[in-house]
């Protein structure tokens, strides 16, 4: 994959996972979180098959 | 860390934007559904176009949900295996070129004739049917579920599984042990949520006893299950939750719907709320009219699925349904003491209507007897004739069994108002059901 559409998709990712928090923060729906946290967990998945992070780093901070 | 925020932790509500909706807003939001998948169903899936014709309806013809009640014709398993046979193995029962998006295949067991074949997308999987009454009984990540479950061919626990994924719970997997090494393990590993049907949680429980295992003192803190005539009954309720020492949830689904699941209330033990977000109900006359609220008659079904929507879907199950709000906070429609009977399996004696269910619960009322029990259906010279057989319970001594075979003879008598064979067997004598028990035999001919 091209460098450019690395750096794209980790900013997607990094805006996606901002979001998520904010929906967190004013839904307090656990249905929603639950979907979030998925959500958060594909794209996460898809940086760490690009080698761009390793999952320790984002999913038990 | 936490999986929740602090906020939706603490809600007492899955989604209580929806569970909490006002009926008239979530009926608003039924219409829209219904308008949608009515017109999709018509241009994508062979079936409903067919059926559609033959009653000269138009997706464009539903206006209101009294269209929908009206117009719309119902669909029977039979139906759908017929297309589904015409055409093996999906026929014109699913969206037409969707082949490469289904992510599941069940079928039901084929008990009563050919089995249903029923595919899924993954997004009809994600419904969550089970967790909204997990959370609403305070079941949260940190619990850990015991599927005591074969996994087999059918969809039931299945749902339940991935719901387990979604709440972000432990899963503890069971298929294939015997129920010793059920009992073993759960001791070692000391789950909080037991998934099994009511009759095999009862079989778990009794054998842990015969191990010299107290399960009460587990640490099983809620018995959920699905599958049978379950906890929204007093009697099997309260006999599990002396087994297990533990909260009995009960869940009605139907398989053949995915999850269209009815749950536990956890403000009125004797009710079942349909969630809602998956699909949409009517109660039916025999006449196939609208049933008024707090009426009794079929459960007619629409679920909102992706590949294989079944819409108007006769469940054969006997229930009264309320629209009223509960004192839970929840606006959807709620059961009241979940499914009443069968369609099928109703008999009548004497000019009585009775299901097998209502017999079942005065069983369990009675003392000495224990929930081991079967009904035979068979018919005689003046009409259907029902024998019930029913074991003691362990300390009741064999100089007892006249009486009690009397007791149970006039308390059927008195409640059902008809006259029924009942034979009083020793313990252990029936069989014992890792799935569903198998309590109704209907030995009734065909017409």
């Amino acid at each position: 994959m091209e460098e450019n559409l690395r750096k794209e998709l980790t900013q997607k990712i990094v805006t996606i996972r901002r979001l998520g928090e904010e929906v967190r923060k004013a839904a307090g729906i656990p249905c929603i979180e639950s979907d979030m946290r998925f959500i958060d967990i594909n794209c996460t998945s898809s940086l760490w098959h690009l080698g761009e992070i390793d999952y320790w780093e984002y999913e038990l901070k | 860390m936490q999986i929740y925020s602090k906020r939706a932790a603490a809600s007492p509500y899955w989604n209580e934007y929806m569970e909490t909706m006002p009926r008239e807003k979530l009926d608003q939001l039924h219409l829209r559904r219904i308008q949608r998948l009515v017109k999709y169903a018509y241009e994508n899936i062979p079936m409903y176009r067919d059926l559609y014709d033959k009653a000269n309806v138009k997706p464009e013809d539903i206006k209101t949900l009294d269209d929908f009640a009206e117009k719309i014709p119902t669909i029977d398993k039979p139906d759908v295996v017929r297309y589904q046979g015409d055409n093996p193995p999906f026929g014109g029962s699913i969206v037409k070129d969707s082949e490469e998006y289904i992510s599941f295949y069940f079928q039901t067991s084929g008990t009563t004739g050919a089995p249903l074949k029923e595919v899924g997308y993954y997004r009809d999987m994600m419904s969550t049917g089970w967790v909204f009454k997990w959370w609403a009984h305070g079941i949260r990540p940190n619990d850990i579920f015991y599927v005591a479950f074969p996994f087999g061919t059918f969809m039931a626990f299945w749902c339940a599984y991935f719901d387990a994924i979604a709440l972000g719970a432990q899963i503890i997997t069971s298929g294939g042990l015997t129920t010793e090494q059920r009992v073993r393990q759960i001791m070692e590993l000391n789950p909080t949520v037991l998934l099994a049907t009511p009759t095999y949680a009862m079989r778990i429980a009794e054998v842990a006893r015969e191990m010299g295992i107290d399960p009460a003192k587990s640490s099983i803190k809620f018995v959920t299950s699905a599958g049978e005539p379950g906890y929204v009954l007093p009697t099997i309720r309260e006999a599990a939750e002396k087994a297990w020492g533990a909260k009995a949830l009960d869940l009605y689904g139907i398989s053949d719907l995915w999850g269209s699941t009815s749950w536990h209330c956890p403000s009125h033990l004797d009710r079942l709320h349909l969630t809602e977000t998956i699909a949409y109900p009517l109660v039916l006359d025999e006449a196939g009219k609208k049933v008024p609220d707090g009426g009794k008659g079929e459960w007619v079904l629409t679920n909102y699925a992706t590949i294989m929507p079944l819409i108007k879907y006769r469940t054969h199950d006997v229930v009264e349904w309320h629209r009223e709000s509960c004192d839970c906070g929840r606006t959807w429609v709620w059961l009241r003491d979940g499914v009443l009977g069968r369609t099928d399996q109703m008999v009548t004696i004497k000019g009585a209507n009775v299901y097998p269910t209502a017999i079942q619960t005065i069983i369990g009322e009675t003392g000495g007897l224990t929930e081991n029990l079967e009904i035979h259906i068979a018919t005689e010279e003046e009409g259907d004739a029902v024998t019930v057989k029913v074991e003691t319970a362990p300390e009741i001594s064999v100089e007892r069994y006249e009486e009690l075979r009397k007791n149970l003879v006039n308390e059927l008598r008195y409640r059902i108002g008809v006259n029924m064979k009942v034979e009083i067997l020793p313990p252990k004598s029936l069989p014992r059901y890792e799935v569903k028990a198998k309590r109704v035999f209907d030995h009734r001919k065909k017409k």
